[in-house]
């Protein structure tokens, strides 16, 4: 299987079978992270679909200083932000999966790994953690989701948001902080 | 307060973390739908050549404007269901009001849109204005 850098070079180059391969390799992310930061799937449709058309339109000045994968990050980030900017500005994450059906699978999380503190956490808390994450801040949320839920590291996430990581790391820790303060309240 | 200090210590953070590991399935055909829109995006749809170079406009931005004056201009009782570019023309899909007259309706959308089309890009387009559906008025 190629690797990113080769399938975004062939595809900068005019190989459709390339970027296709791309696309399929990378859409499924890029949906999770448009889902968790707009909390509508119909926008995360078009946040993917205009996400994938600028990065159709960026592929030739790709300079890979970053991991492909990180730059799609940050181009997804790019469209969800845009449209949360063109839409309103409080956002609600009410209905934060597709028809306001929970994809979890319940039996499936009762069995996963228990945290450190063994505990098995039951589906209804983690559907009130999406709300939660989906009333913050937008400036807190997106780090949140890429950090936290997507697992990126603090120098991957200060990378797609073009922070700095003193600084990221302060508002991640603000925004664990509200977090856990949503938590508390509901 | 030894939690506010370190969230990720507080019990609740295991929720946190079994929300990183939910399974978010992606809709189904979305990768076909981000092709398509990808390859509608580069089709050159309209090519208006000038002395210092050409202006080319893709069937997306065609697409998108066409529907921004159709939703405009649509007569009363006419409602815009979709519009796309496909065999070099404008495709515009609409609905009208039962007891509408369809083809007085259908050709007027059309009439207005050609004009304002062909009035903004610059070069003469084709629109074909297609009646799918009926509703109440």
């Amino acid at each position: 299987m190629s690797d990113d850098a080769d399938l975004l070079t062939r595809a900068a180059a005019g190989d459709d079978a390339a970027f296709g391969a791309l696309v399929r390799r990378h859409t499924p992310r890029m949906y999770r992270v448009a889902l968790r930061i707009t909390g509508s799937a119909a926008e995360a449709e078009d946040v993917v679909q205009d996400s994938w058309l600028a990065a159709w339109r960026a592929l030739a000045s790709f300079r890979h200083e970053s991991a492909v994968s990180t730059w799609l990050y940050r181009v997804v980030t790019n469209s969800a932000l845009a449209l949360l900017r063109r839409r309103r500005p409080t956002i609600s994450l009410d209905a934060p999966e597709p028809d306001g059906q929970s994809t979890l699978d319940s039996a499936l999380l009762a069995r996963a790994d228990p945290g450190p503190e063994g505990r098995v956490v039951r589906a209804e808390e983690v559907d009130a953690v999406l709300r939660a994450i989906g009333r913050l801040e937008v400036s807190q949320r997106v780090p949140l989701v890429l950090r936290e839920l997507e697992g990126l590291s603090y120098e991957e996430v200060a990378d797609v948001l073009d922070v700095n990581v003193g600084a990221l790391r302060s508002r991640l820790h603000r925004a664990r902080v509200a977090l856990l303060a949503e938590l508390r309240e509901r | 307060m030894a939690e506010l200090q370190d969230p990720e210590r507080d019990p609740r953070w295991d929720a946190v973390r079994a929300a990183a590991r939910r399974r978010v399935p992606t809709p189904p055909g979305l990768v076909e739908r981000v092709l398509r829109a990808v390859a509608r995006g580069r089709r050159t749809a309209v090519e208006v050549p000038g002395e210092a170079g050409s202006l080319r406009v893709t069937e997306n931005v065609v697409a998108r404007l066409a529907s921004a004056i159709a939703v405009e201009r649509a007569p009363d009782g006419v409602r815009v269901s979709a519009v796309g570019v496909e065999e070099d023309a404008v495709q515009v899909l609409v609905s009208v009001r039962f007891g509408l007259t369809a083809d007085a309706a259908a050709e007027a959308l059309r009439q207005e849109l050609t004009e304002e089309l062909s009035r903004q890009l610059g070069v003469a387009t084709t629109v074909n204005v297609h009646v799918i559906d009926v509703h109440p008025g």
